[in-house]
């Protein structure tokens, strides 16, 4: 991104980036940059709260108006969504003994999600849940990417079905409550048969011997802070 | 999280060992007020319309959103597994936030929100992006947009 508002600013646009990384803002020095504090994946910041959202836009355009050379501000106030909900209670999985009987138990939040939110970000495998469901758990019985039953590749179509499991746990873990990320993420990752049985894959793969999925292993499935 | 001191090790490593090469000839436009601001938005979430072809890992063009496209038709489709995903779950604008920008266009505080918004695939390698960045550039300032807010994930 940062790159990229260098060659907008070169065009003539005034630029400015709203960046997480600080490290990075330093080493590519922008036209203008606010870092904000907050985690990879929000950069605006806790969801919902607009009052918050719009201080951080607001002190990023102001930029435009006030730099007189490269610069970088940063954001001055935490994301209050970074901290635990007392009150939050993990959605109930049972003893799920599949990701499909996993999901069976799941899907009356994840569509109570739907309805409160009034929308969905499951869909990038443009397949059906169960059917992703079902290819998750050939994947992790075989220990290989099941037989794409899609336009893509049995790895893409794994990846997808991954995705779109994951945003559905995570929908469902929202459904009630204003958990933390890390609520949301530990619960998926060391609660849950699907994140457990991701880890197990992940592990699994590396120790495949297979150089392709030992390199989707090591990267693809499990984010760093519960790679161990 | 994104303070390097809150991340895990293998992810502190990995933030800190990614190649950010300088760009030559860096530029510097001099100040505008904010109300002669057309604003347009970047986000790198690799976003995509439901429906429509997936972004591949290395996609190096953008998508473009117009205002007809609403955000319940938005997903991430980003190959990357390090970053947080519920808050787009739960509100689009904590990532694509041109529902907030509407709102500063709406009370004066901009001239206007751009009524395209865009977005690559942040993994993609930086130079490979940049004949889009200057077509991207050439396309908004043919719509009088002079100002662009970049957002990664």
């Amino acid at each position: 991104m940062s790159a990229l508002a260098h060659w907008l600013e070169q065009a003539g646009l005034h630029t400015v980036v709203i960046g997480l990384v600080r490290l990075h803002l330093e080493k590519m020095q922008p036209p203008r940059a606010l870092w904000v504090p907050f985690e990879l994946g929000r950069p605006l910041g806790p969801p919902t709260d607009r009052t918050f959202q719009r201080q951080v836009m607001l002190q990023a355009l102001s930029m435009i108006e006030t730099a007189t050379a490269p610069a970088i501000e940063d954001f001055a106030a935490d994301d209050p969504r970074s901290l635990a909900d007392p009150t939050w209670l993990a959605p109930h999985t049972g003893d799920a003994k599949s990701v499909a009987d996993e999901l069976r138990q799941l899907a009356p939040v994840v569509e109570a999600f739907a309805r409160k939110a009034g929308r969905s970000s499951v869909g990038v495998a443009g397949l059906e849940l169960p059917l992703c469901a079902r290819i998750i758990d050939q994947t992790i019985a075989n220990r290989k990417p099941a037989t794409s039953q899609s336009q893509h590749s049995d790895m893409l179509q794994f990846r997808y079905a991954c995705d779109d499991l994951k945003m559905a746990w995570s929908e469902a873990a929202l459904a009630s409550g204003k958990p933390s990320s890390r609520q949301v993420h530990d619960w998926f990752w060391l609660q849950t048969h699907l994140g457990q049985s991701l880890r197990q894959l992940r592990a699994d793969w590396l120790d495949s011997g297979d150089e392709k999925l030992a390199g989707i292993g090591a990267r693809f499935i499990v984010p760093h802070r519960w790679r161990v | 999280m994104a303070r390097l001191t809150d991340s895990v090790d293998s992810e502190r490593q990995y933030l800190e060992s990614l190649e950010c090469n300088a760009i030559d000839n860096p530029a510097f436009n001099p100040p505008q007020p904010l109300t002669d601001c057309k604003v347009a938005l970047i986000s790198s979430a690799g976003l995509m319309r439901r429906g429509d072809a997936n972004v591949p890992a290395n996609a190096a063009d953008y998508r473009s959103f117009g205002n007809a496209i609403i955000d319940a038709e938005l997903m991430i489709n980003h190959v990357s597994v390090n970053f947080d995903r519920s808050a787009f779950a739960e509100d689009v604008n904590t990532v694509f936030p041109r529902e907030l920008l509407q709102s500063l266009d709406d009370d004066g505080t901009i001239a206007g929100a751009s009524d395209e918004h865009y977005s690559f695939m942040g993994a993609t390698a930086p130079e490979r992006l940049q004949p889009h960045a200057e077509q991207l550039a050439a396309h908004l300032l043919a719509r009088d947009v002079n100002t662009v807010c970049l957002l990664p994930v």
